[in-house]
């Protein structure tokens, strides 16, 4: 087997003091795609966050291992620019400065500034705005302001577009798409996937994976996962819901006594 | 052409004929002066107890014991195109062509109402005098440049510049006034005049060195139908009080204040906007926004006055900070006076800090911290820049932006 891409071991994570992620593990190779599911407030996002270095997000024990090396004590710029890309669940808006000129900042830093000419940049831009049925005029409305749920996620989808991550994470990239716009930010997806490339689909319905084929499925539940499997967990879990993993793994359940 | 510290004036009656004198004056111009220079010493001296001076002392610009300054302006036209003759004149020149004094620098004139503003009258030292002419459109941005070089002695700048629009004129003046090294006293003046269905962008770039105070008045008459843009963009200077005007004399007038203030290590600004609406069917509109970084302090005070029968007023205020620093300090204070009562009037003032999630959403995107303050900034002035017409104003206002920026946070 190829080396992974990510190794997770062991990670804890602490939000304002608050233990999120309580000894999480998780290896993916390139090629790989990997589903996490699980309910609201399991700790989906803050792995996501954990994972692109959110300064908020502290990991108190355990590694992560991207591509052999260590990254849990890299900067999320660092990161960026060796290939890891987070689509946001809730996407930050910046007033004043437009998705072209922010783009273009983005991938003159990962790309090296060389390595992007203006002119060729912009067509680019143009073509992956058109894949993902983004009209031309948001190159020059400020990131993310005012944009519908819908519209933030497509140019979440564009900015992965335009930087070509190795690994990707994409944070409940489902939610607020329509049917037919999940379907295209779908198709937007599989485009870019290489067999180089490894991708955590994070969502809390099946849906986005009737589109986006998983290789493993996890659950995550109270910041473990607490089952893995292939494509049909997902379908396993939509039909039983997650009352019952909350009754034995949730955080009010009776401690998980080691041997037992 | 500057008078340098040894042949520098002091604020003595005596220095009045001199300066005159220098600068090639009739005699009806000297009288003017001393004129002012009596009311300047009739009048009293601002005390700290005044709502205006509450917040900076006025003992700071106090004139006593220095030298005065005396410079020429420079005139040139924003980016490219035919060589032109700016129309624009040293403003000794241009009141030596009127043949009198404009009636706010007369015996009974606005200008000998108030302290310092006769201070400038009685020992003006420079400025600009620029006609419009009727229906004329300048195509590109007329530049006036006061340039004061470094001083050795403690000195005073007293420039006094008057822009008339004359009736159907358009135009953009970008007025920048700078100085060098040295303990300067900067107390310029600017008056402005539009006449009916007139239209101005006015600049006003206040990119004085770090030992200057300045104390800056800039006054503007509306007539019917004529539509004023300011900016005032403060990046310079150490301690700096304005107080902007804008009267609408004229039913129909629009006046628009916008701000832009970028102050660093201890810079201190308190700018003061009075918009006066005097009759019906004004409209005002102010926009400042502020970005402060480690120590800098700025107070912003908007004055709306709304006359009996000044109906169908429309005025509007808003004032951004942007608090860089935790030891950063910003005040927003609204004074509304308004006597009619068919009035719209808003006024509205956000303090926000400098945003972690947005920080984080830029360096997910491989931009070095550095980087991504700088587009957080530049996205907090864009709301006030995209207000201005006209792209070479544009990118040479956000060409100084990206100068400050450098200097002040070293990106
Ligand atoms: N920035 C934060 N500040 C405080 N608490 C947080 C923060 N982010 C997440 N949490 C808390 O961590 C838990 C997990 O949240 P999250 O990772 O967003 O879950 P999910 O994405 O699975 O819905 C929740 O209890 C949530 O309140
Ligand atoms: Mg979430």
């Amino acid at each position: 087997m190829s080396d992974p891409l990510l190794k997770i071991e062991n990670l804890h994570v602490a939000v304002e003091g608050k233990q999120i992620l309580r000894g999480l593990n998780l290896t993916v190779r390139p090629g790989e795609i990997h589903a996490i599911m699980g309910p609201n407030g399991s700790g989906k996002s803050t792995l996501s966050n954990a994972l692109m270095g959110h300064p908020s997000y502290l990991v108190t024990s355990g590694t992560v291992t991207y591509k052999g090396q260590q990254i849990q004590e890299l900067p999320a710029d660092e990161r960026a620019r060796q290939g890891i890309f987070l689509a946001f669940q809730y996407p930050t808006a910046i007033p004043g400065v437009s998705l072209g000129n922010f783009l273009l900042a983005a991938v003159r830093n990962v790309r090296g500034a060389a390595n992007v000419k203006p002119l060729e940049f912009r067509k680019e831009l143009m073509a992956c705005m058109k894949d993902l049925g983004i009209r031309q005029d948001f190159a020059g409305r400020y990131v993310n302001e005012g944009f519908s749920g819908g519209e933030k996620k497509r140019v979440e989808i564009l900015q992965m577009a335009m930087l070509r991550p190795s690994l990707a994470i994409l944070d409940e990239t489902d939610s607020g798409l329509d049917i037919d716009a999940l379907r295209i930010v779908a198709e937007g997806v599989n485009r870019q996937v290489t067999p180089e490339m490894g991708v955590l689909v994070i969502t809390h319905y099946q849906r986005l994976l009737d589109y986006i084929k998983p290789d493993f499925v996890h659950v995550l539940v109270s910041g473990r996962i607490v089952q893995s499997g292939g494509p049909e967990l997902a379908l396993e879990l939509e039909a039983r819901g997650y009352d019952e993993l909350l009754r034995t793994h949730g955080a009010d359940a009776a401690p998980v006594v080691a041997g037992a | 052409m500057t008078t340098m510290a040894d042949d520098m004036l002091n604020l003595e009656p005596a220095s009045l004929e001199a300066l005159s004198r220098q600068l090639g004056e009739p005699g009806w111009a000297l009288e003017a002066r001393r004129a002012a220079q009596e009311a300047f010493a009739a009048l009293p001296f601002p005390e700290r107890t005044e709502e205006a001076w509450r917040r900076t002392p006025p003992e700071l610009f106090n004139p006593q014991g220095r030298g005065i300054v005396r410079l020429t302006p420079a005139f040139d036209l924003l980016g490219e195109g035919e060589p032109e003759e700016p129309v624009g004149l040293p403003f000794e020149k241009g009141l030596a062509r009127l043949g009198q004094v404009p009636e706010s620098l007369g015996p009974s004139g606005s200008r000998l109402q108030e302290k310092f503003s006769a201070l400038n009258a009685a020992f003006r030292s420079g400025g600009a005098w620029v006609g419009l002419p009727r229906g004329r459109s300048l195509d590109r941005p007329l530049q006036i440049t006061h340039q004061v070089p470094t001083i050795q002695a403690p000195a005073a700048f007293f420039p006094h510049s008057r822009i008339v629009g004359e009736r159907h004129s358009k135009a953009t003046v970008v007025e920048s006034f700078a100085s060098q090294g040295g303990d300067l006293l900067a107390a310029p003046v600017v008056e402005i005049q539009l006449e009916e269905g007139a239209c101005l962008q006015y600049v006003l770039v206040s990119r004085w060195g770090e030992g200057t105070r300045a104390l800056t008045h800039l006054d503007v008459r509306l007539a019917r139908n004529s539509q004023l843009r300011v900016l005032f963009l403060g990046v310079g200077g150490a301690t700096t009080k304005a107080f902007l005007t804008g009267n609408l004399d004229g039913e129909g007038a629009k006046s628009e204040f916008l701000g832009l203030v970028f102050a660093s290590g201890q810079q201190h600004f308190d700018v003061d906007t009075l918009q006066n609406h005097h009759v019906p069917a004004g409209n005002s509109d102010v926009l400042f926004n502020c970005a402060l970084n480690e120590s800098s302090r700025s107070i912003f005070t908007g004055n709306i006055f709304v006359a009996p029968g000044a109906q169908k007023t429309d005025a509007y205020q808003k004032n951004r900070n942007l608090l860089l620093s935790g030891k950063a300090h910003a005040d927003s204070i609204p004074k509304l006076e308004i006597l009619a009562n068919d009035v719209r009037c808003t006024h509205g003032a956000t303090f926000t800090t400098y945003d972690q999630d947005q920080q984080f959403y830029l360096q997910s995107r491989g931009l070095p911290d550095a980087d991504a303050r700088r587009l957080i900034i530049t996205g907090f002035f864009q709301e006030v820049i995209e207000r201005l017409e006209g792209p070479v104003l544009v990118e040479w206002l956000a060409g100084l932006m990206q100068e400050k920026m450098e200097t002040s946070l070293g990106v």
